[in-house]
């Protein structure tokens, strides 16, 4: 899972990775959407450091263009510390899941990468790669596919938490040139 | 738009040796991405260490979760004295890739979230979390074997990425 950043910044001199916007939380949000996401790269990237307001587990969900109906299906691998788990979903409502720090271990927060491949291509639905973990009591690291089964280009996204995002929390959103 | 993701360093050993350190890091950015592909010159740990710090009270914390090939599993180490992960089923030709992502490391409000995908083709596959539990900005990080060397070839580029 080289980050396609990454890859991109050792090729063209034109910019490879673009922010397209940084929301920095306060705990009074429980969903960000980036919408109005430009057409002009080939692929996203979310990255995300976080936790929760209060102290029990949640997940945290990733839709696209406001869809919630059952149009997503994905794939999880999760590591808890003493054993491996995979799971499998299909008709759902909402595309990759992990879990979010709590608020149980002062200034632990948990970190989250998204990656949305050919996110304007209207030939193909949209796949993409959610790795995520943290340590904060529980120790948990996992990695998801999503698909969401719709041929529209993604102009928005939205990460729904169970709980509200705690201060100091931040989700930004980039753009990445290349293939 | 100034791009987001800034090479820092860029190493290629020319002969082997046992550590790499980056230092001085700048804290302008928000995460750093640490890509590494190299050939150890045997089977051994791989160790990370940030700040340079190996001492007490430890607080590098990890979970991973490791696919051999045969079947699955996790496991976690909590109050370590430095990220260490064990790396086996070296050959002399099959290069090992880790990507190390450290998110908000010059925020001091923060302990350092720390995500890991190794892949080693001869032996298995494995992602990591981790949490070094101190609030300190990173400036300078290290990576080296327990024992044995990277060998000449083996690469190691630091980037930022800005927020």
């Amino acid at each position: 899972m080289l980050p396609w950043g990454v890859l991109a910044a050792s090729g063209s001199s034109a910019p490879s990775m673009e922010l397209i916007s940084t929301q920095l939380l306060t705990g009074s949000t429980s969903a960000v959407t980036f919408s109005s996401i430009p057409a002009t790269y080939s692929h996203l990237q979310v990255r995300m450091v976080v936790k929760n307001t209060d102290s029990n587990n949640y997940a945290f969900a990733i839709t696209y263009n406001g869809d919630t109906s059952s149009n997503y299906t994905r794939h999880e691998l999760i590591g808890t510390g003493s054993s491996a788990v995979s799971e499998g979903s299909g008709n759902q409502s909402s595309s990759s899941i992990g879990l979010i720090a709590t608020n149980t271990t002062a200034n632990a927060f948990s970190a989250a990468i998204l990656d949305i491949a050919n996110y304007t291509n209207t030939n193909t639905f949209k796949t993409a790669q959610l790795f995520w973990g943290g340590i904060w009591g529980l120790n948990r690291v996992g990695l998801s596919s999503g698909l969401w089964r719709s041929t529209s280009a993604i102009t928005s996204v939205t990460i729904t938490n169970g709980n509200n995002f705690a201060n100091g929390s931040r989700i930004s959103i980039y753009g990445i040139r290349g293939q | 738009m100034p791009d987001a993701i800034t090479a820092l360093a860029n190493v290629t050993l020319a002969s082997s040796q046992q550590t790499v350190s980056f230092t001085s890091i700048s804290g302008s950015y928000r995460d750093l991405i640490l890509v590494t592909n190299f050939i150890s010159t045997n089977s051994d740990n791989l160790i990370m260490l940030l700040n340079n710090n190996e001492d007490s009270p430890f607080a590098y914390n990890h979970v991973n979760v490791r696919g051999s090939g045969s079947n699955a599993t996790s496991s976690a180490d909590t109050g370590m004295g430095k990220f260490e992960w064990t790396v086996g089923g070296f050959t002399n030709t099959q290069r090992v890739q880790t990507i190390i992502q450290v998110f908000d490391y010059a925020q001091t409000d923060k302990h350092k979230a720390v995500l890991v995908s190794l892949d080693n083709p001869n032996a298995e596959v494995v992602i990591k979390a981790g949490r070094w539990a101190k609030t300190e900005a990173v400036t300078s990080l290290q990576i080296k074997t327990n024992s044995y060397n990277f060998a000449a070839g083996s690469t190691f580029a630091l980037y930022g990425v800005s927020a």
